[in-house]
Order: structure tokens, then sequence, then C-alpha cells
């Protein structure tokens, strides 16, 4: 490393705290796992090499938010025309509310950990096909044997279970 | 989030959003401030839970997944030595800070020497104990079955078990965290302990000071000092030796368990170099041996051993109140194999099965039958009661119609009857239902039946003994002339039902007969017969012959208590309200 370089530890030390709001905020431009997934990787790389450039004075996830949307803008252009459900008006206070729940997310992050522990089993194998192995719904009811309506249902289940239970523990 | 956001979401990220649902959407994230935060969280939500998936994957695996285009971005990657240095957290490779350094038995997500990766679950197996130490020095040592994940520079996420730090001082900025299912213990340089049970927290700090952390409360725990967090307490800190039951029972949910930390009997049981002799005293819970519960002073009394198993015939009291192991008698040291009573006069060690029952009104343990220490030898026939003043046995020598004893009987007490109604299982001739009159010390027999690995325990309101266990359930009307037996038909409960020697007792404040022999917690109202079933996370594993007398329930702290085994904590259980 140059001594011009960015410094290693800090990018890693504002990057990791910033990297489960980004990929949220990129899932809720693509409303597509994998495609956010992917993104985030590209997001990351090109966070670190424009590093030099950040402002320390400003909000890390704030300069980080503004790079993703220009990857995420980029990748529609090269592979996914079409109308988004976030404009330009809408990513702004989609910008906006990530940067303000930013302090309480953390918590909430760490909630959904211990609550994924406490789903039904019945619910755990469906969930893990979905978010481990991306598979389609189709995928997973025939992966299960169940029906696509039937794992549509245990999906939604599965979440909203996840969810209370995420607010139930954060109120105690 | 409403039913109408949270399909539009669902249905979004599934990639069925119509044009139509499209707009709708955006509509309501632009016009809705709440729906737009609640969308937010949702997507966030959903990116976390493809997170936690992807990192459970580990390293490796979620190499092996990445679809080519991603395999060339890893390799463009590589070719920067500094970019693949930075990112390596990221893309899960281990991440600097802990390292596994010391091990005693066996753990799971991390290997010996080495660095614990980012986001890997870290699992001490069984007794195992296990030790990070970080670059600063900081040293976490795992406990026995304990659960940690998130191990990152300065945070552990603790889910299971407990552990113990001594943290190197940090900067103020950034603390060590711990973070739990019920709060965040933040430390900038101190030694502690924190453990996790089924709904609470507790801290207790030996140096420096932490500050515990739920929700919006906060508490600043200095050195000897102890703090518990859970859902329905508010946080305080207290100096550790001013714990007691009631704070804790206080903190508890309903339905729900508490394994009370440090409560192992192990700690009480006498010097192993003393008593080598007397076998393994894992025998003294594992051999078929029960409890009953001293309600005057609050505590359970466990006496057990025996078989080809332990030796040793002392008598244990776990106190309900400062939550400590007492051992009331030193073992026996030279037992009188194949006798039923020692040298020094007291019994031999035994597997009490359900032969123990408290007798209220004289202050005493009762002890018949059982399976003598290095049986087969003669029935334990004889019928002992322990004065807890004294701290003496006496062989009662009562008179009357005595039951034969052996193995696989059961007793409970009756307060108002004054006697302890015992099920004889000694060969069908001579079984049955027998009852004991402590203040005239007189047996009686009442009526020819035939149990065997029955638990019991009397139905006060309806002055019935009610027996469950071996596949039968059936009940005694002891307050009447001429007690008859009546089985019971319920739907449900059919495992515990089928178990020999099931954890069993009557709560007469809620009216339910309430039974466990692991698992889910089964409540059967003995008006309706109707069993209901309560499954709550954190029940300890069930001792594989049995729970007998040691699931008792404790009216002053309206919970259950149970011993599973002399290396297992005693748990507390709340059940549910109204149950």
């Amino acid at each position: 490393m140059t001594a011009d370089a960015p410094d290693k530890e800090d990018y890693l030390r504002r990057f990791l705290p910033a990297e489960s709001s980004l990929r949220g905020y990129i899932l809720t431009h693509v409303g597509d796992l994998d495609v956010a997934e992917d993104l985030l990787q590209e997001t990351a790389l090109v966070l670190w090499q424009k590093f030099g450039q950040y402002d320390p004075t400003r909000s890390f996830l704030a300069w980080a938010l503004g790079i993703a949307r220009l990857e995420i803008l980029d990748s529609r252009r090269r592979r996914r025309p079409g109308r988004s459900l976030v404009d330009a008006d809408l990513d702004t206070l989609v910008s906006g509310e990530i940067l303000r729940l930013e302090p309480e997310m953390p918590r909430q992050r760490q909630l959904l950990r211990l609550c994924l522990r406490d789903l039904p089993a019945s619910m755990t194998e469906a969930v893990r096909l979905r978010y481990e192995q991306g598979s389609s719904l189709d995928q997973i009811a025939r992966g299960i044997g169940k029906s696509l309506a039937a794992v549509k249902v245990l999906l939604h289940r599965a979440r909203i279970s996840l969810q209370d239970c995420v607010r139930l523990r954060g109120e105690s | 989030m409403n039913d109408r956001l949270q399909d539009l979401a669902s249905a979004y990220l599934n990639g069925e959003l119509s044009e139509t649902e499209t707009a709708e959407l955006r509509a309501l994230l632009r016009n809705d401030p709440q729906a737009l935060r609640e969308f937010v969280r949702s997507m966030d939500f959903h990116a976390e839970l493809r997170k936690i998936h992807l990192e459970r994957k580990g390293t490796r695996e979620a190499l092996k997944e990445l679809r080519p285009r991603r395999r060339l971005l890893w390799i463009s990657a590589a070719a920067a030595a500094v970019l693949v240095a930075g990112l390596a957290l990221w893309l899960r490779t281990p991440a600097p800070g802990a390292r596994l350094e010391s091990l005693v038995g066996q753990v799971r997500g991390a290997t010996l020497g080495e660095p614990i990766p980012a986001g890997r679950e870290i699992e001490t197996v069984g007794d195992s104990r296990a030790t990070l130490v970080y670059e600063d020095g900081t040293r976490v040592e795992l406990k026995a079955r304990t659960l940690i994940s998130d191990v990152a520079q300065a945070r552990v996420l603790l889910t299971r078990g407990a552990l113990t730090a001594t943290v190197r001082p940090q900067p103020a900025d950034r603390p060590m965290t711990f973070v739990t299912p019920q709060g965040e213990a933040r430390v900038l340089g101190t030694t502690l302990r924190l453990s996790v049970e089924a709904d609470a927290t507790r801290l207790e700090v030996t140096e420096g000071k932490v500050r515990l952390t739920r929700g919006a409360d906060s508490v600043e725990v200095a050195a000897d000092h102890v703090a518990v967090a859970s859902k329905t307490a508010i946080l305080d800190s207290k100096p550790i030796t001013e714990l007691r039951a009631a704070d804790l029972v206080r903190r508890m949910a309903p339905n729900s368990w508490l394994s009370i930390p440090g409560t192992r009997l192990r700690q009480a049981c006498p010097d192993p170099a003393r008593f080598a002799k007397l076998k393994d005293p894992r025998g003294i819970i594992e051999s078929w041996s029960g409890g009953a519960l001293d309600t005057r002073r609050n505590r359970l009394v466990v006496w057990g051993g025996g078989h080809v198993n332990y030796q040793g015939n002392e008598l244990y009291a776990f106190d309900l109140d400062t939550l400590r192991w007492e051992r009331l008698t030193d073992p026996t040291a030279d037992p009188a194999l194949g006798q039923q009573v020692n040298r020094d006069g007291t019994p031999m060690a035994r597997a009490t099965y359900n032969g123990l029952a408290y007798l209220a009104q004289a202050d005493r343990l009762f002890a018949l039958g059982g399976d003598l220490a290095n049986s087969p030898g003669p029935a334990a026939d004889i019928t002992w009661s322990f004065d807890f003043g004294t701290r003496t046995w006496q062989n009662r020598q009562p008179g009357g119609d005595r039951p034969p004893s052996w193995v696989g009987c059961t007793s409970a007490y009756d307060p108002a009857t004054r006697k302890v109604w015992w099920g004889e299982s000694r060969t069908p001739a001579n079984a049955g239902l027998f009852s004991y009159d402590v203040e005239a010390n007189r047996w009686t027999k009442h009526a020819p039946d035939h149990f065997y690995y029955q638990t019991s325990a009397v139905d006060t309101r309806r002055g019935r003994l009610v027996c469950i266990g071996d596949g039968k359930l059936f009940s005694y009307d002891i307050r009447g002339g001429n007690p008859v037996r009546k089985n019971w038909a319920t739907t449900g409960a059919e495992a515990l039902i089928a178990k020999g020697n099931p954890g069993w007792d009557y709560v007469e404040s809620s009216d339910r007969l309430v039974g466990w022999a692991g698992g889910a917690v089964q409540v059967l109202d003995p008006e309706t017969r109707v069993w209901k079933s309560f499954d709550a996370p954190g029940a300890p594993a069930a001792t594989a012959n049995g729970i007998f007398g040691r699931w008792r329930y404790v009216p002053s702290l309206a919970v259950f208590v149970v011993v599973t085994g002399i290396d297992e904590n005693v748990h507390f259980y709340k059940p549910p309200q109204g149950d």
C-alpha cells in the first residue's frame, strides 16, 4: 500500500456498519434478492475504489447510498430496462428514511437473528431455501412437496412471525 | 405494517407486482410516511435475512454458490491485494479480532488456534469450554452449552448459555458490546460474567463497571453487583449476594423456562477424593431417584443413587430463596452393602423412585422403598423419616398392614388426611393402595392394585390421588370411606402418560395437574379432563429414567422447580396465567 492509499482499516470500520443498510436500500430498488446481492458486491468495490474521495466529515452511509444509487441506475441501463418502483423523487424519500432509521436498525437486525432461531420448524426449511439458496417459489414448492399457494402462505406467515418477534423483543 | 402494504411488499419481492400495483405501491410510499417507513424496514428485514443465511453457509459454500459473473468479480478483486484485504470481512473470510485459544471438549464453528470467521456461530458442545482471545488481549471464556455468533472486532452476540469476559481497556467511543436477547452490555474494560436464560440476561460484574441496556432503560453495574434484564422488570443493579429467587421469577414471562445460573448440584457433592469408593455421584439423580418439597423451609430435597450406581446416602436441599445447594448430611463412608441399614444407623443409599414425601405436619422427610445400592439385595421395606432439625434418620417401625415395598412404587402426602398415600408395586398379590398415618405411625391397606412407574399427586381441592405414567392415568378418592380406582380417559398428552415416572404435581391455586417429562409442559384441568400443551424454549433435557418428585410446584414463587442432573442447573418453569 502506498502512503496515499486509503486506509483499509478505516474503510472497513465505516463500510461494515453500513453494509446492511446498503443491502436493504438496493433491495428496495430492485426487489430481487439475488440482483441486490450482485449489486451490493459491485457497490462495495466502487466504494473502495472511491474511498479516497470520501469526506470523513460526512455520513459514510449517505455517501455510500449515493454511490449505490449510481450503480443501480447503471445496472438498470445495462440489464433491466423498464420503469422502476423507485424513481428519483421516491429515492430521495427512501434514502432519507434509511438515514433516519440508521441508529435503530442494528438492534433490529440482531433481534432478527435471535428470532430466526425460534421460528417453527415447519417454516424454517422454506425460509432457508428462499434466503440461503435463493430458490424461486416454484423451486421451494417442489423442494418441500407443497403447492405454490401453500409456499406463499408459509413464507408470508414466517415473515409475519419474524417481524412480530422482532417487534415484541424490541418492546421488551 | 398494514395488510395491503404487506401484500404489495411480498408481491414486489416475488416479482409478481403488476403495473397497477406498482403504481399503487409507489403512490402509497410517496404519500404515507408511515408506509414508507414500514416498507424500508421490510426491505431491510428481507435483506438481512438473506445476509444471515449467506453467512450460515460459510465462506467456502458461499463461494461455490457464486455465479460466474460473481466469480469474475472475486478474481478481479483478488488481483488487487489491498482490495481483497479490504473486502475480506465482507466476503466472509476470517475476521481480524478473535481466535480460539484453548478448548476443553468440543466446539462447533471454530478451530483451535485459528481466527474466528465473521458471522460464524460458535457453540460449545455439552460440558465443553472454550476461550477466545482478541488481538488486544481481551478474553472471552465460553461456558458449557453456549452459543455465540457475530464475533466482530468488539462485539459478541450471546444467544444461549454463559460466558465470562476479561475485557482490556477499550476506546471510549467503541466499547466492547455483548448483545443478548434481552439487552446489551457495554464494557470499557472490566471482568464480567454474562448468561442468557430463556427470557432473562444475567450480568455479574467482578471488576470495573458495565452498562447494561434494555430498550430505553440502562443501568450501570459496578463490581460485585448483578443485574438482570428481562421483559417484565425494571432494570436495577444489586449486590451479587442479595439476589433472590423472587427477583428472578418476577422477571420471568408466563410459559417460560429459566436455567438458574450456578446451581449445579455437583458443587455441593462431597470431595470425590475422600469418597471415591462410593462411585459416580451422577447416580444421585440419574439412578431412578426423586425428591420432595420442604414447604416449611422452601427447598427441594433430593436423595438418590443406589442400584449399581452411586453408593453415597447423603441428602441434598436446594434452597428456593437463596438459590443455593446444601448437603444436609455427609455420606456414610463405609456403607454396609447388602443391608438396609448402615452401621451408623442411617439408611442404605438407594434409587429412591417416588418413595419420598415431605410430611408437613411433622416437618419430616418420609422415605420408603426403592432399589438399594449394590443391588440385587433385600427389599427396602423400612419406613424412614428424616428430622431436618437434628439432621438424623429414624426407623419408624410402624404398625399395621405395611406395604412390602419395591422398585417403581409411588407416594404423595395429603395434608388433609395427614397421610402418605402409597401405591405399591411388589407382586400383584401384595401390591395395592396403602396409606401411612404419620401421627399414629400405622399403615393401612385400602385396595388391591398394581402400581408401577407412576408418579402421583394429591388434588387437594377434590381429595383425589391422581397417578400418571407407564401408559396409565387414574385416580383414587382418598377422602371418602373406601378408595376406588377410576381410570381417566383423556385426549392429548399421550407421550407424557406413556413415560415412566414423569414429573407430576397439582397446583391448587389454578386447579391444574401439571406434568413434564421433557419437551412441552402438559396441563390437565381435573374438572374438564382437558389437556393443554405448552411448549417453550429453554427446557432442560429430561433425565432418562424419569423425573419423579424432582418436579415440584413452589407455591411461594408460583413456579415449578426441576432438577435433571447434578451437572445441570436447576430450572424454573413459570406456567401460563390461568394455567
